[in-house]
């Protein structure tokens, strides 16, 4: 099992007058190869969270273990832990510096003491699981290419570190429709096919429930809920009440049925609503 | 409706470090009346932003003029006048606020007007008030959240006096019920004060209820119309790296499997009717 956080509590300024509690209590587990949404209200703790499962930050309580590393209050050595999980932060394409994509894509294997071969290899690889041409991009200065390109290289520079676990807080906040989808594809397609586990913290309900297995609902500093979408989108009340939403399709769903409409409400994409609803409105089609 | 912000055959390039020149804003030409929402739409790089920077002279144009209020943009000593027309709310809340007290972050701009003291108290208390903050007034920036903060800048801008407020991407960043928070406030300035919203978004349900959408491509203008109107373009959108509501979305994919949908359903309550008629 790659992932447990057991009764993990993250006090921040512990002692100060600004001491806050952003974590309390956290047990989780998330299996090897899952695709997590990790979604929650801004200050709900996600941030928080997943900077515990790098050794970013530490827990102030309780145990977090990756990979069977087990990281505590005072662990230290937390480079092996930094090189499988790879975190991939809010508007990353602002962290690219060098020159040309491939250089900058190279940055942390050459970091790592690799051989120049070696590093020809995982940057060629790791453009092309982002899906970016990579002979056509390697010379070009990132700062040419479009937002979502950009997004990608910078994707890019972490998988080259070869993760098995990859982290990304809001991976498509400020792209446009298309480079949304871009980013959105390049990592259902590591999912699907090269089977990396997937945490993704997300504000959009409409791409949690496309493409995740299970979401994991923060509020407050604890995990509230988790479970499927079908599931946690049941949960429409409880989700506003935190701040958060369901997506457009559920809410309408919702509202067919109040009118007595006969459909189902644990329905959360464009795909399901039309299938549901061409159950329900057979008789009015003129074909 | 009378005129607020006129451009006309404007053109704008920005200059690469080469020396060489894209062109951002292609002869564009266009009216916004007082008191319209207008939503601007386009993918990165199609020139909103280039253009939503010419309503209140943070560009100026190549060719071409615009007027805010009837001033040219291009007249040095009625740039002040200007700005103080047409404000403007960026997408990161952390990168324009400047004060560590609330209060005295929206104070800043009629500060610099040098209004006396007891005029900015009132203009700092209605302008928190009209986007629901006052309770805030002496918190700590830093500990609101998304959508409170993109409202203190609401506020900054309100406090001001604007006829028109310019918003990009004012919601990129903030969370489901952050991004309710900024758009409720701005269609009730627009509802109650009469403020010309012009409002920049990736989210196509964020332009369902504005009296007027704008497609950028390439530096053109390429569909204006009513939301109806212009989520009717689907195919068009989606050519040009667009998106439609996925109401819209499900309307269409219905209709190809052969069901009568009346009229062009873009919001959900429009759904829920044409559905259950």
């Amino acid at each position: 099992m790659p992932v447990k956080m057991e009764q993990v509590t993250h006090v921040y300024m512990e002692g100060g007058p600004f001491e806050s509690t952003a974590l309390l209590d956290v047990n989780l587990e998330i299996q090897d190869g899952e695709f997590i949404g990790l979604i929650g209200h801004t200050g709900s703790g996600k941030s928080t969270l997943i900077q515990h499962l790098n050794g970013l930050l530490l827990p102030t309580q309780g145990t977090v273990i990756v990979n069977e590393m087990r990281i505590e209050k005072n662990s230290k050595d937390l480079k092996p832990l930094r090189q499988q999980v790879g975190l991939v932060f809010q508007y990353p394409e602002q962290q690219l510096f060098e020159e040309t994509v491939g250089k900058d894509i190279a940055y942390g294997p050459k970091n790592l003491g690799l051989s120049g071969e070696d590093i020809d290899f995982r940057v060629k690889e790791a453009a092309e699981l982002v899906g970016l041409p990579f002979e056509e991009v390697k010379d070009r200065s990132p700062f040419e290419l479009s937002g979502g390109q950009r997004r990608r290289v910078a994707i890019a520079g972490v998988l080259a570190m070869h993760p098995t676990i990859l982290i990304l807080d809001e991976p498509t906040a400020g792209l446009d429709p298309r480079g949304r989808d871009e980013v959105l594809n390049g990592i259902r397609v590591l999912h699907e096919k090269n089977g990396y586990t997937i945490i993704l913290v997300s504000h959009s309900m409409e791409d949690i429930a496309r493409l995740v297995d299970r979401i994991v609902v923060m509020n407050k500093g604890r995990v509230v809920l988790t479970g499927s979408p079908r599931e946690i989108f049941t949960h429409a009340e409880e989700l506003e009440s935190m701040g958060l939403g369901v997506p457009q399709i559920t809410r309408l769903m919702k509202a067919l049925r109040q009118k007595g409409m006969d459909v189902p409400v644990d329905i959360y994409t464009v795909e399901q609503a039309k299938e549901a609803l061409i159950k329900v409105l057979g008789e009015k089609r003129h074909a | 409706m009378k005129p607020i912000i006129e451009v006309q055959n404007v053109s704008f390039d920005y200059v690469g470090q080469g020396g060489e020149e894209t062109a951002a804003l292609d002869n564009v030409s266009l009216t916004i009346g007082k008191g319209e929402f207008v939503v601007m739409i386009g993918h990165n790089g199609s020139g909103k932003s280039t253009l939503a920077k010419h309503f209140n002279a943070l560009l100026k144009p190549r060719s071409g003029d615009v007027w805010v209020k009837g001033m040219n943009t291009k007249e040095e000593d009625r740039l002040w006048d200007i700005r103080q027309t047409a404000g403007m709310v960026f997408q990161n809340p952390d990168n324009q606020l400047v004060a560590n007290v609330v209060e005295e972050d929206v104070a800043f701009g009629p500060e610099n007007l040098a209004v006396p003291p007891a005029e900015i108290r009132k203009q700092v208390d209605d302008a928190l008030s009209a986007v629901n903050m006052t309770e805030y007034a002496t918190s700590a920036p830093h500990f609101l959240s998304g959508g409170q903060k993109q409202r203190v800048s609401i506020a900054g801008v309100i406090a001001m006096h604007p006829e028109i407020i310019i918003l990009d991407e004012p919601t990129a960043m903030l969370d489901p019920s952050g991004r309710r928070e900024v758009m409720d406030t701005i269609h009730r300035l627009n509802k109650e004060d009469g403020i010309t919203i012009v409002h920049i978004t990736h989210y196509m349900e964020e332009a369902i209820h504005a009296d007027r959408v704008i497609v950028m491509d390439n530096g053109r203008i390429v569909l204006d119309g009513t939301p109806r109107e212009i989520f009717r373009q689907a195919d068009m959108l989606k050519n040009i790296g667009l998106d439609v509501p996925q109401i819209v979305e499900l309307c269409h994919e219905l209709r190809r499997e052969g069901f009568d949908i009346e009229g062009d359903p873009i919001s959900l309550e429009e759904m829920v009717d044409a559905l259950c008629q």
